[in-house]
């Protein structure tokens, strides 16, 4: 399939010309929806099925606990799909929706007044603030389009963030001096744990089933006003607001309903984060996190819920296991092969590059330890202060690449940072070249791949790497398939 | 009383012409500041329609280009070269370097992506952001550079001038009067030249301007190249008055140019200017007369006033919708 | 095209479940690293946390070096002050973790450390309020866990919703807020002449460390019948011009200025100069370093000396300018954090046998005659450091050099 064009023809009707390209890109998507009902419902009630039974299986409360994460993650990811991918509203202040039910069920159920209500009591209060908050929020939606309304949607985040952290000292409550309203900075702790049918919830495991039961019923919820009128004239609106409104829907309406939808799903999430973390603190309802639901839902695809689930899984559960160099180095590698393995084709380019990249470091290792011994003791980095012979794959590793002695362990990185923007460099060279240039080129780049992640972004595997990583694979991924794992290709009429 | 204390400090001296300019100064300097980057985003909006989230990470790669030329040529304390000399070779090479990078992100992160969804540039543009704050962490150190102008010429460089009530030091005067020149420059770019014109005619209609004849590419890359240049140029002035550089620096400058681009309407260069201006006098006042903990909540406030008030921005032209 | 990378897509997902499973299933997947399922004398791990990355990644990747370069001196026998000459060092090993300064990832590092049943000890949490989200965890996991910088007053008293989760196992070589609030209002009303019915300019950066310290010296003026301008301004908004006109214009005589951010703590000095403010500038431990806050004639308050300044941790520094390049003295208590934990798991080690409660039994007894911090350092049953309310000013020469005023 050739590449779509990138500059307007003439001649040439392009909603025409890229019909292809739309048929056979929502291919994931079509298989599934050519699939029978019955049998598409039965697979998701497996899926569901294995993973309550995670908690079964295991008790390790580090697993639990990702899972938990992952599973609210998955709940905002869902709601924040509402707005932006079935009602095509861009809703930067999302965030907000969430520490709001974080911090309402805080206030309501820790020793922070006193108040200690139950999860029924408690739950549907927040959940219709939050609503009201969303129909606030909406208001501008009315007189504001597309960037506008997500300019004042960023800054309404900004606010909810500001108030929280300056929240301990409000004035005019009472025109008595200030109150503690927020704790400030650091935030409500000793929140109480839900008390559902007298039960108390207290062990991660307990969260997880709450959690995929929430995640569970949001997702029918949605999929029922999904396929109802009022999900079609989302995805109208979504398509082209224009004809939308000329049709006679009520596109304000429609507005507030998305993002009220959002707020409520926003504020559960919120609310079970703060009961299993014991504590509401501004700092996990700030801007980096806004950019990780957005980054889950556009992975997932925008559109599908499914997808955004899935896209929110599968980024929390990625940069967790990132954060132990031992796991990322794995990942890395793997990540590599696959790749290769997809995109070259046939079989005897694949082999011939993997040869000639072995090859390549055996050749540069062994010119190196002729000329500069020392240059290639060094150990396999295993965290920052342990370097170790590595076992198998680290011999491998020490006789493949170009590993110096002391040297990086003495953190001078000079050599290091040039090799790594060498190697961007290259990369980006690798993309604008073709033909036999580009296989040739490929083998030095993966060598070089290789020894700047073992010798400099290993050591920094838990910080900087994950995000470096995680921004480069956000590009590469919206370059290679914009409309994420599940979406549907949208469809701009010029 | 307690409370309102804390918001209002509607004391005596807040209500002299003195304080007043001093305020307004300030908020002048922040805003060219403002301004400068929030150019940058309306002309790449303005063609593509895309919002550049990468844009605050030039601007921090400007600032730590200027930082590393002032440490070439000997630091603040003790510069090898006068300072005029000085201030142009930062700026120039900050403004060349930003300008290949902005030339850079287009290529190979946003190029591919010209017939997507609109959303799909707009999380590329975050990637590239992520990867170029840990980039710089990784290459310069998370540890912030400082420029140290204070020490430059012993200081002098922030003295005042005084004219009545008005009060302005020289390094405010600079920063304000180098943007207002650069943006004259860049109107009159825009206004007079072939260049200018073909990148209005992109505006307007691309694919019309493509079937004139003008080359799309050159002129969307030009544009990047530009709107970058300024940035780094914004980059070395920010050096300049506020010293610090961090990895992290980006991101808040990125944001508040962005609202400032959309205040004065995204797309319009007069707008970006008028956009940033109101910003940062807007910051400014707020700290100035009511409360810094809240001041972004009250420039907030004035966003939401003049979107109401005018939907598409101060200068926007209201988007005619082809049917 | 779209095909293929849809399927490339798929398999990098089933390949990271894999990964995941058999990371789980048994330990380390990587045969590179040794993954021991009991605690062991002969390899003994503890962990490091902090903000790797985010705004507050300078201060916890220098807190992050320093634990390293701890690390490497003890498993390299080299002399640390403190540490008696003759006694037996279990060799250490760590594992990393970046906390962001976000309580909830906190939470989850704290219960990946629970699971971890080779883990002995912690160093962290860096920020108060992930103390309060994830300390507990690490509570109810047996561990005992030492901090260089979470200085919130309320962690250590157990009455407290901070301090009631994590009693007896959560312990700071740094004093708390309460302290330094009390000595910076006293030198200023004391020794710089700040007097009754003058004004003050207290500004913090509205996060965990400055706002409970800010808001104390507030009230302590307030009591003393000065005039306080309670001002706050987020760490990423650097500006202070507006805040230093209001200064001169309001005549305050003295700024007290707490941030973690030593560089904005040089830009607010000299943007005051500028402005034509001519009184008494102090800030607090967090801008206490002089590569960065040098602004000649203000003041800093600090529990410790400047470790780039005291002779006998001159090789020291030297070491981990050359590994790390210059360190912004932020990150200096980790290093006696971690000496703590290790001199506590080699007592616990002396029987051949460790475990986290006994590792915890002997943090509590910890007794470093000195320390790099140029103190000696024990712990109070609370948790604090004892001697916790010596806080001394220093004054900023000409040279950029700190010079003791006060001694605390």
């Amino acid at each position: 399939m050739a590449d779509p064009p990138t500059r307007p023809q003439i001649g040439a009707d392009e909603w025409v010309a890229r019909s292809a390209e739309r048929s056979a890109a929502g291919r994931a998507r079509t298989w599934a929806e050519q699939t029978p009902a019955p049998i598409r419902y039965g697979a998701l009630a497996v899926v569901v099925t294995l993973i309550a039974l995670v908690p079964v299986m295991t008790s390790d409360e580090y697993i639990l606990r990702v899972g938990v994460v992952s599973l609210i993650y998955a709940l905002l990811a869902l709601g924040l799909n509402v707005s932006v991918g079935l009602a095509g509203l861009l809703d930067l202040g999302y965030v907000a929706f969430y520490g709001f039910g974080a911090y309402g069920y805080a206030l309501l159920s820790s020793s922070k007044f006193g108040v200690h209500w139950s999860l029924w009591e408690t739950l549907p209060l927040v959940l219709g603030t939050s609503i009201l908050v969303g129909f606030l929020l909406a208001l501008p939606s009315r007189r504001l389009v597309g960037d506008y309304l997500a300019i004042v949607t960023l800054f309404f985040g900004q606010i909810f963030y500001t108030i929280a952290v300056q929240g301990y000292r409000v004035p005019l409550i009472t025109f008595h001096g200030t109150h503690d309203i927020t704790g400030g900075p650091n935030g409500i702790a000793d929140v109480d744990d839900f008390r559902v049918f007298g039960h108390h919830l207290t062990t991660n495991r307990a969260y997880f089933w709450f959690s995929l039961i929430a995640v569970v019923v949001v997702f029918t919820a949605i999929h029922f006003l999904n396929e109802s009128r009022t999900g079609r004239a989302w995805r109208a609106h979504r398509d082209d607001p224009l004809a939308t409104e000329l049709m006679g829907m009520p596109i304000n309406w429609l507005k507030l309903l998305a993002i009220a939808v959002g707020a409520s799903v926003g504020a559960l999430a919120g609310t079970i984060n703060a009961a299993s973390l014991h504590g509401a603190f501004p700092d996990d309802y700030s801007t980096p996190v806004l950019i990780t639901i957005y980054a889950m839902v556009i992975l997932g695809g925008a559109g599908s819920l499914l997808g955004v689930v899935l896209g929110a899984l599968t980024v929390n559960i990625l940069l967790e296991v990132l954060r132990t160099p031992d796991h990322a180095r794995w990942i890395l590698y793997i990540a590599i092969v696959v790749a290769l393995l997809a995109k070259v084709r046939p079989w005897r380019k694949l082999a011939a590059v993997l040869a000639g990249t072995l090859a390549f470091g055996i050749a540069v290792h062994a010119i190196v330890a002729a000329a500069w011994p020392r240059g290639v003791h060094g150990l396999v980095s295993i965290s920052g202060t342990d370097f170790s012979n590595g076992g198998w794959f680290g011999w491998a590793l020490r006789h493949w690449l170009v590993l110096p002695a002391h040297t990086y362990e003495e953190g001078q990185y000079t050599w290091f940072n040039v090799a790594l923007v060498a190697l961007i460099g290259l990369v980006l060279v690798l993309t604008m070249v073709r033909g036999w240039v580009r296989w040739a080129l490929l083998v030095p780049t993966l060598w070089l791949a290789a020894l700047v992640w073992e010798t400099r972004l290993v050591e920094e595997g838990t910080g900087p790497t994950r995000f470096l990583l995680l921004g480069a694979i956000l590009v590469v991924l919206m370059a290679a398939r914009p409309q994420g794992f599940l979406g549907t290709h949208r469809v701009e009429i010029v | 009383m307690g409370g309102i204390h804390v918001l209002a400090g509607f004391d005596a001296f807040t209500l002299t012409w003195h304080y007043f300019f001093s305020q307004l100064v300030a908020g002048l300097t922040l805003g060219s500041l403002y301004a400068l980057l929030a150019l940058g985003y309306s002309m790449v909006y303005g063609i593509l329609k895309l919002l550049n989230f990468a844009h605050g990470e030039v601007f921090m790669i400007g600032s730590y280009i200027g930082y590393f030329v002032l440490t070439a040529l000997g630091g603040a304390t003790s510069p090898n070269v006068s300072i005029p000399i000085l201030l142009l070779l930062m700026f120039g090479a900050a403004m060349v370097g930003s300008g290949l990078l902005g030339v850079a992100i287009e290529r190979f992160a946003y190029r591919p992506l010209r017939h997507a969804s609109r959303i799909a540039p707009l999380i590329s543009a975050l990637g590239v952001s992520f990867f170029l704050q840990q980039l710089a962490t990784l290459l310069f150190g998370s540890v912030p550079k400082q420029y140290n102008t204070f020490s430059l010429h012993n200081g002098s460089l922030f003295n005042r001038i005084t004219i009545g009530a008005f009060e302005i030091q020289y390094m405010q005067l600079f920063v304000i009067v180098a943007a207002v020149v650069l943006m004259l420059a860049l109107t009159q770019l825009v206004a007079r030249t072939k260049v200018g014109r073909a990148m209005r005619a992109t505006s307007f209609d691309l694919e019309a301007a493509s079937m004139m004849g003008i080359d799309i590419d050159r002129v969307i890359v030009f544009t990047f190249f530009v709107g970058s240049a300024l940035a780094g140029a914004g980059g070395v002035m920010n050096g300049l008055i506020f010293q610090n550089v961090n990895p992290y620096i980006g991101f808040n400058a990125g944001l508040k140019a962005f609202t400032a681009a959309v205040i004065g309407g995204i797309g319009s260069i007069k707008g970006a200017m008028w956009g940033g201006l109101t910003i940062g006098v807007a910051q400014a006042f707020a700290t100035g007369y009511l409360s810094s903990a809240y001041q972004d909540v009250i420039v907030f406030a004035v966003l939401v006033v003049v979107m109401l008030v005018r939907p598409t921005g101060l200068f926007g032209t209201p988007a005619l919708q082809k049917v | 095209m779209k095909k293929r990378t849809g399927i490339a897509f798929a398999a990098a997902l089933v390949a990271t479940a894999a990964a995941i499973a058999a990371a789980t299933v048994g330990g380390s997947a990587s045969p590179a690293s040794a993954s021991a399922l009991a605690p062991s004398c002969k390899k003994a791990k503890i962990a490091l946390t902090g903000p790797y990355t985010g705004p507050a990644a300078s201060a916890g990747i220098d807190q992050r070096n320093w634990g390293r370069l701890f690390v490497s001196y003890w498993n390299g026998k080299k002399a640390i002050p403190g540490v008696p000459k003759g006694m037996k060092r279990t060799r250490l090993t760590t594992v990393e973790d970046d906390t962001q300064l976000n309580p909830q990832v906190a939470a989850t590092v704290a219960t990946k450390y629970r699971s971890d049943s080779s883990l002995l000890a912690v160093n962290g949490f860096s920020g108060s309020q992930e103390n309060v989200a994830g300390g507990p965890i690490l509570a109810k996991a047996g561990f005992a866990f030492v901090t260089g910088s979470a200085t919130r007053a309320s962690l250590t008293i157990a009455g407290t919703p901070d301090g009631k989760g994590i009693a007896r196992h959560f312990f700071r070589v740094v004093p708390n807020d309460n302290f330094q609030a009390a000595v910076d209002v006293k030198f200023m009303m004391k020794k710089l002449g700040v007097k009754k019915g003058q004004t003050v300019m207290t500004l913090d950066s509205a996060e965990a460390y400055s706002v409970p310290l800010i808001t104390l010296a507030s009230s302590l003026f307030r009591k003393a019948g000065v005039k306080v301008d309670r001002q706050s301004q987020p760490a990423t908004q650097t500006d202070f011009t507006s805040l230093a006109g209001k200064a001169v214009a309001e005549g305050a005589k003295g700024v007290v200025f707490a941030t973690q951010v030593a560089s904005n703590a040089q830009l607010f000095s000299e943007q005051l100069h500028a402005a034509g403010f001519r009184g008494k500038i102090i800030g607090t431990d967090g801008t206490f370093d002089s590569s960065q806050f040098k602004f000649p004639g203000a003041y800093v308050s600090s529990f410790s000396l400047d470790v780039t300044k005291v002779k006998a941790d001159k090789a020291i520094v030297a070491d981990f300018t050359r590994r790390f390049g210059k360190t912004i003295n932020f990150g200096a208590p980790s290093w006696v954090a971690v000496q703590a934990l290790a001199m506590a798991i080699s007592k616990s080690c002396s029987d051949g046998k460790v475990s986290r409660a006994e590792v915890l039994r002997n943090v509590r007894k910890v007794n470093m005659p000195k320390s790099l911090l140029g103190k000696p350092v024990a712990f109070l049953p609370n948790g604090d450091v004892k001697g916790g309310i010596n806080f001394s000013i220093f004054q900023i020469q000409e040279d950029h050099s700190y010079k003791l005023v006060q001694a605390g």
